[in-house]
């Protein structure tokens, strides 16, 4: 069994987030992380994989400045190789975008029994990307998978919704997005730190993949302002001299509450 | 011109609505539009409501054993194909409205917004209002491709939820 997982490299949550002046993008300069959300989808590939007693996990990505250090990361954890779309152009692609990209590459890599991705990333958070890629791939997805096996060439999913989960069911080759905790990461040892520096990246670009219009041109919106948000306003602070159940009260009464 | 036709997607939960669907109703009805709702599954109890929170319109569309994703896309890329483009298509915080705005994104060749918290038409120019870095940043996005535009709602946005809550103390 073949898996494919789509690996975002961010900057690192423990910064403070800055946005790009000239670009009103994030800023996305030096050494970026594998996102937390997509270890989740790495490690449930391995296991999978392991489970079906045979076959690859291999790796897709977008990053600038031919960035690797987060590929490496989920490469250490035991993926095999990787492609990295790494490409000036693309600054500023969209949800859209990037879903054409990352199938591309999945295309570049011959396709997979399954594709996983995280449901959303931590830094953009559009939550768009994994259902928009299996459209373009025309395969049938699974979102916000909690709990994922394969049973006979089929695959089964525990699917969250707002009730509880759906248990569903569905033929390969599909993608999923996987929620966080769907299984515990492992963190890469040594020895498969060690390998992963050896491990192939194929770095290529838009062009390579044959995905034109991409970046601000093709993104469909542009950013019209940037601003703070207004502070909270501080609270009132009643004290009680012996009527403050009144006042709380009329403030209850003002807000409709009762 | 201007946003003229809007469509919904209301997610339906034991045969009603969801207040974010309303709340996102109540958003759309304000901007001075038509505005059409769209239901996955059978809609036929959610649409009394839904016609008092201001929709003319509700399609349901019938997904049988699959999941809503791709057949509601479907069925709004059809619509579209037959001549009843929406200018503006709205969905709502929830996990089958993710799956038909990606899919609906592909299928009509736009981008979609998300976690939006404002939505602004000036003539046919939209803009969103969408909070990052935990909301201490206000980013306002205009869209520039054609229509429909896509775009998705963060729930318990509180002015319009204070406006659907009044207007359901009222109905």
């Amino acid at each position: 069994m073949n898996v494919i997982v789509c690996v975002k490299q961010i900057p690192d949550p423990a910064n403070p987030g800055a946005l790009d002046a000239s670009s009103n993008t994030l800023k996305r300069e030096g050494k970026l992380i594998l996102d937390e959300s997509d270890s989740y989808g790495v490690e449930m590939a391995l296991q999978l994989v392991a489970a079906a007693g045979g076959g690859e996990v291999n790796l897709v990505s977008m990053a600038p400045n031919n960035e690797t250090s987060g590929l490496r990361t989920a490469l250490a954890m035991g993926a095999a190789k990787a492609v990295l779309v790494s490409d000036p152009a693309l600054l500023g692609s969209d949800a859209l975008t990037t879903a054409k990209i990352l199938a591309a590459a999945v295309t570049r890599l011959g396709g997979a029994d399954l594709i996983i991705a995280a449901t959303e990333s931590s830094d953009g958070y559009t939550g768009t990307v994994p259902e928009q890629m299996a459209e373009v791939l025309g395969l049938p997805s699974v979102t916000f998978a909690k709990k994922v096996s394969v049973e006979g060439g089929v695959l089964k999913v525990d699917r969250q919704t707002e009730d509880g989960y759906d248990e569903v069911t569905c033929p390969l080759p599909a993608l999923i997005s996987v929620t966080a905790g769907v299984v515990e990461p492992r963190y890469p040892s040594f020895k498969g730190i060690m390998a992963a520096k050896a491990k192939p990246v194929d770095e290529v670009t838009a062009a390579d993949l044959g995905v034109t219009l991409v970046g601000w041109a093709g993104a469909g919106q542009k950013v019209s302002s940037i601003t703070q948000a207004e502070a909270r306003a501080a609270g009132e602070v009643i004290e009680d001299d012996g009527e403050a159940f009144a006042k709380i009260v009329t403030f209850l009464e003002g807000l409709k509450v009762i | 011109m201007g946003i003229n036709n809007i469509w919904v997607f209301a997610q339906v939960a034991n045969g009603a609505p969801t207040s974010g669907s309303l709340e996102l109703l109540t958003k759309a009805r304000s901007m001075g539009a038509t505005v059409s709702v769209w239901v996955a599954g059978d809609g036929a109890a959610a649409a009394g409501v839904l016609g008092e929170f201001g929709a003319s319109k509700v399609f349901a569309v019938n997904y049988g054993s699959n999941l809503a994703g791709v057949a509601v896309a479907s069925a709004m890329k059809a619509s579209i194909d037959g001549g009843q483009a929406p200018d503006l298509v709205m969905f709502p915080q929830s996990y089958e409205g993710r799956d038909v705005m990606a899919r609906l994104s592909v299928k009509v060749g736009r981008t979609v917004l998300t976690n939006n918290i404002e939505i602004v038409a000036d003539g046919e120019s939209v803009t969103v209002t969408t909070p990052i870095f935990g909301g201490n940043t206000l980013v306002a996005t205009t869209f520039t491709g054609g229509t429909p535009y896509l775009q998705h709602f963060v729930q318990n946005h509180s002015p319009l939820n204070q406006r659907v809550e009044q207007r359901q103390k009222s109905l």
